[in-house]
């Protein structure tokens, strides 16, 4: 039973949003993990998670978050995470992720909160 | 096999075989008119000895046939009817010798018996001294030997000078049509004998152009073939010894399949090949002094060499054979059972049968395409036929160059290069369009025609073709049987078309041989052993399967051993707190896992429960999971506040993490005397509270963010430390997440929701009933899928 799980990457000027649908598990996560990993590479720091496609979050996946979430914010940048359905934000919420992240409701959202708050302190 | 099946193979073989016989008569070779076989060729020698005045019936005597490669261009190119009676593109030379004296005598003898020419050896000089007139008059005695009627035709040449005691006398004759062929017969006399009579056709630059017109094809093939042969045998060496350092074939393999064939050629050489003259020097004492040791040493090094020639072929199947088990159907298969030693095997039988009965096909493709399209087939290739016509038959004479070339291309591509191939290119089509591809390359080099690189090339692809279709319907042992079948086949056809009686009844017990063995392997594909599937797939790499096996076994016992230790680390039974009974369980998805409950008599006398889950699963989770079991023991020592041990194990988590992991935890303190509950969460699963008088159910959300994400202050500022006050009856689960995110078939979540109403209904329950009726409810839930992640469950009734 392999769990579907899409990763797509779009630019908006130094914004990258990257939109995550499917199953972002133990499995899934490693691909996640990888594409992050590349944009901090690539200097690109700046970046908007759209979950409004995912359905499903594991410990896994949220270790993933955490992962680079120091090292971001060091570069000024930041990990906004928009558009959770109710059943993601709560397993967002039960780990306390929202004292962690800014949690909004769309893609427009997250945007402008990057020019309000482009970074936050962990 | 089928009985149908059998009926529709002999009918194909008898047509077809039918028709190699036939097109065998375009084949040079088949128009020899071979009128001596070797003890012939011995008598006629003799005879010829006599009539010179040498008694030479108890010499010990040698046969050799030879190529007489320009006779075979001047009869190619001339019209001129005269020379065919004159000389002849193959001839026999017998020694005959006697060692105590050194004399030997050597005569030249054409296929159909005619003398060509003759030497002698005379150590003693017989004290004659003949006049020049004399000598000449001796010398032209032979043009009549020679020449016979045609000897009206010879011009009798200016003598050149004369060397020693020697006299030469030379004639000659020029063929009166446009070719001017010239033919010239040498006589050299000794004292008053003719020591050497020879026939000499001349060059012209006509047929020295001729010659290497014809050469050119062959030449380009000749310096290509070599080639592709190194390279191919170098790529599949290296395989080769790739797959012994990982011990995917065995070296006991190698071993059976060189004892083998050093058995197979030493019957070929007692049976056919090896003569007393081929090891010993006919003018001298045998070696070692004994015909019979000598014998077993000529049989012994050629065997051996023989061997070697093989070995390559070896290298070949097991470089191939680790790939060709990932086929869908091994084609090395049969091959490797016979190295097992269960040549019985019903499969066996069915390739031999198989390819026994196809074998026509491969000579009768260069033949068909020779007469149907006006190519020429060579008149002799040096060392092809004309050797085996030494032995008797029925013999298991080595295949011809022929044979040999298409054989060793046959192997390497279809045994070797095939698997490799289709390991790593995964369209069918891709693949067997280049496997047919390199074999025709291959076999162009085999393919005989001497003039035309189109007709070679044409005769190569269809014979790849042929040998694919074989080797995919069937499998390489049956195309390495059509092809020596084969070969076998038309040398038969070329025995059988000699006028020699020996010779021909030589070809028909070699027919009497094929068919028998025919019928041997019609027999073995009926009645013998059956093979299981198993025995079909990956025996060759059993060894390195049995292992891997071992290896897995070893495995398994050290996760066995990881598991019991791990579970050793929960608590044998929960703690009897006076005033609460408490129930837990922890049930790993994997042999080792992430979860951990735990109860801590803290300091101030209250009981704490904790229920933990690291993130991810397996090894790496159960090596946190034990950290932080020992942090948890270590810190509840010197505080009880719920808080102030979560601030340290996290601390402690955070450096020891390093942000591959995080820990969620929920440390739940009870005060009996009190009855109060005091909570720490850190980002785990809130437990659900039911309040048994008040009919509620809640989720006991107090903020707080994992353990090992945050080493700073965000942690302690999130975590609100949250206190409520218990009755009689209040129930209170702890759980992880495998509790209700277990996913069911339809990728449904069991849920909060479920857990609480399931709660709800449970209220005159014990501790155990209830966790019993949470893992059923979730086990039931899940159906047929087993559980993806660890399942915990911590159970507190209030009494």
């Amino acid at each position: 039973m392999p769990n579907p799980f899409v990763l797509n990457t779009t630019n908006r000027e130094d914004l990258s949003i990257m939109s995550i649908e499917g199953y972002l598990d133990a499995h899934t996560a490693p691909q996640f993990e990888e594409k992050l990993q590349a944009e901090i590479e690539a200097g690109r720091t700046r970046i908007v998670v759209d979950c409004s496609k995912l359905s499903y979050i594991s410990s896994a996946g949220l270790g993933v978050f955490m992962s680079f979430i120091e090292e971001i914010r060091e570069h000024s940048g930041d990990i906004k995470i928009s558009g959770l359905a109710p059943k993601v934000r709560h397993t967002f919420e039960i780990l306390g992720f929202h004292d962690i992240f800014d949690l909004l409701d769309d893609v427009q959202a997250a945007v402008k909160r990057f020019e309000d708050k482009p970074t936050r302190e962990v | 096999m089928r009985i149908s099946r059998l009926i529709v193979l002999i009918l194909i073989a008898v047509a077809g075989y039918a028709l190699l016989a036939r097109l065998s008569s375009q084949q040079p070779a088949s128009g020899f008119g071979y009128v001596l076989d070797r003890s012939e060729a011995i008598n006629r020698a003799r005879i010829e000895a006599k009539q010179r005045g040498i008694d030479a019936d108890s010499w010990r005597a040698g046969v050799e046939t030879q190529v007489q490669g320009n006779s075979a261009i001047y009869l190619k190119n001339t019209p001129h009817p005269g020379l065919k009676d004159l000389l002849s593109p193959i001839a026999v030379e017998a020694t005959l010798s006697e060692p105590s004296t050194g004399r030997r005598f050597f005569a030249t003898l054409a296929a159909d018996g005619r003398l060509l020419g003759f030497r002698r050896r005379e150590p003693q000089p017989d004290g004659i001294n003949l006049s020049a007139e004399q000598a000449e008059q001796l010398a032209e005695s032979s043009l009549a030997d020679i020449a016979g009627e045609k000897r009206s035709d010879f011009v009798r040449r200016p003598a050149p000078p004369s060397t020693g005691e020697s006299r030469t006398f030379s004639w000659e004759m020029i063929a009166p049509d446009e070719s001017r062929v010239k033919v010239t017969l040498d006589v050299v006399v000794t004292g008053g004998r003719i020591m050497s009579v020879s026939l000499n056709p001349a060059f012209s630059p006509v047929h020295l152009e001729q010659q290497r017109k014809a050469r050119q094809p062959l030449n380009t093939v000749s310096v290509f073939f070599p080639i592709l042969i190194a390279a191919t045998l170098l790529v599949a060496f290296i395989c080769y010894m790739l797959h012994i350092v990982r011990k995917e074939v065995r070296h006991r393999s190698t071993l059976i399949f060189l004892a083998a064939t050093f058995v197979l050629m030493s019957l070929w050489g007692i049976n056919g090949e090896i003569h007393e003259d081929l090891f010993t020097d006919l003018t001298g004492a045998p070696p070692f002094g004994s015909v019979l040791l000598g014998y077993a040493l000529s049989v012994l090094l050629i065997s051996l060499i023989n061997s070697l020639f093989i070995a390559p072929f070896f290298v070949m199947f097991a470089a191939g054979f680790p790939y060709a088990v990932h086929l869908p159907k091994n084609p090395l298969n049969t091959i490797e059972l016979i190295l097992r030693g269960k040549a019985g095997a019903r499969i066996v039988g069915r390739s031999l049968f198989t390819g026994l009965s196809l074998g026509w096909i491969l000579p009768v493709i260069p033949l068909a395409v020779s007469a149907y399209g006006r190519l020429e087939y060579p008149a002799l290739k040096p060392g092809s036929l004309p050797d085996a016509f030494n032995a008797s038959f029925p013999t298991l004479s080595p295949p011809t160059d022929f044979a040999t070339i298409q054989l060793f291309t046959v192997f390497s591509v279809f045994a070797f290069l095939y698997p490799l191939i289709a390991r790593f290119v995964r369209r069918r089509a891709v693949v067997r369009l280049l496997v047919v591809v390199v074999a025709a390359a291959g076999l162009t080099a085999a393919t005989p025609f001497q003039v035309s690189m189109t007709g070679m090339f044409l005769g190569a692809l269809i014979q790849a073709i042929a040998f694919a279709a074989i080797i995919y319907r069937v499998d390489v042992l049956s195309a390495v049987t059509a092809l020596i079948a084969g070969d076998f086949a038309a040398k038969l056809c070329v025995y059988a078309s000699q006028p020699s009686p020996s010779l021909q009844s030589s070809g028909w017990r070699g027919w009497a041989a094929l068919v028998i063995l025919a019928a041997g392997a019609a027999v073995l594909a009926f009645r013998g052993r059956e093979t299981s599937e198993e025995e079909h797939h990956l025996q060759w790499v059993n060894e390195a399967q049995r292992a891997n096996r071992v290896e897995r076994e070893r495995l398994k016992a050290e996760f066995e051993v990881a598991r019991r230790a791990q579970q050793q680390m929960l608590p044998d039974k929960p703690p009897s707190a006076p005033g609460l009974d408490i129930s837990a369980h922890c049930r790993p998805a994997r042999e080792v896992g992430g979860d951990l409950y735990d109860f801590l008599d803290l300091p101030d006398g209250r009981l704490g429960i904790v229920v933990a889950d690291v993130s991810g699963k397996g090894v790496p989770a159960s090596l946190y999971m034990t950290l932080t079991k020992g942090l948890l023991a270590s810190v509840s020592e010197t505080t009880s506040d719920p808080g102030a041990i979560l601030h340290e194990v996290n601390r402690h988590l955070y450096i020891a993490c390093r942000k591959k992991m995080f820990v969620t935890l929920l440390l739940a303190v009870f005060d009996p005397h009190r009855r109060t509950l005091t909570y720490a969460r850190a980002g785990h699963n809130p437990p659900v509270l039911r309040r048994n008088r008040a009919g509620e159910t809640t989720l006991l959300k107090a903020p707080g963010i994992g353990l090992g994400l945050n080493g700073g202050d965000l942690f302690k500022r999130t975590m609100k430390v949250e206190s409520a006050s218990l009755e009689a009856q209040d129930l209170l689960i702890l759980y992880s997440d495998g509790i209700t995110e277990a996913m069911n078939e339809q990728r449904e979540e069991y849920g909060e929701e479920r857990l609480m109403e399931l709660a709800a209904r449970l209220d005159s329950i014990s501790a155990e009933g209830v966790k019993d009726a949470v893992l059923n409810d979730v086990g039931a839930f899940l159906g047929r899928v087993p559980p993806q992640d660890d399942q915990t469950i911590v159970v507190v009734r209030v009494l």
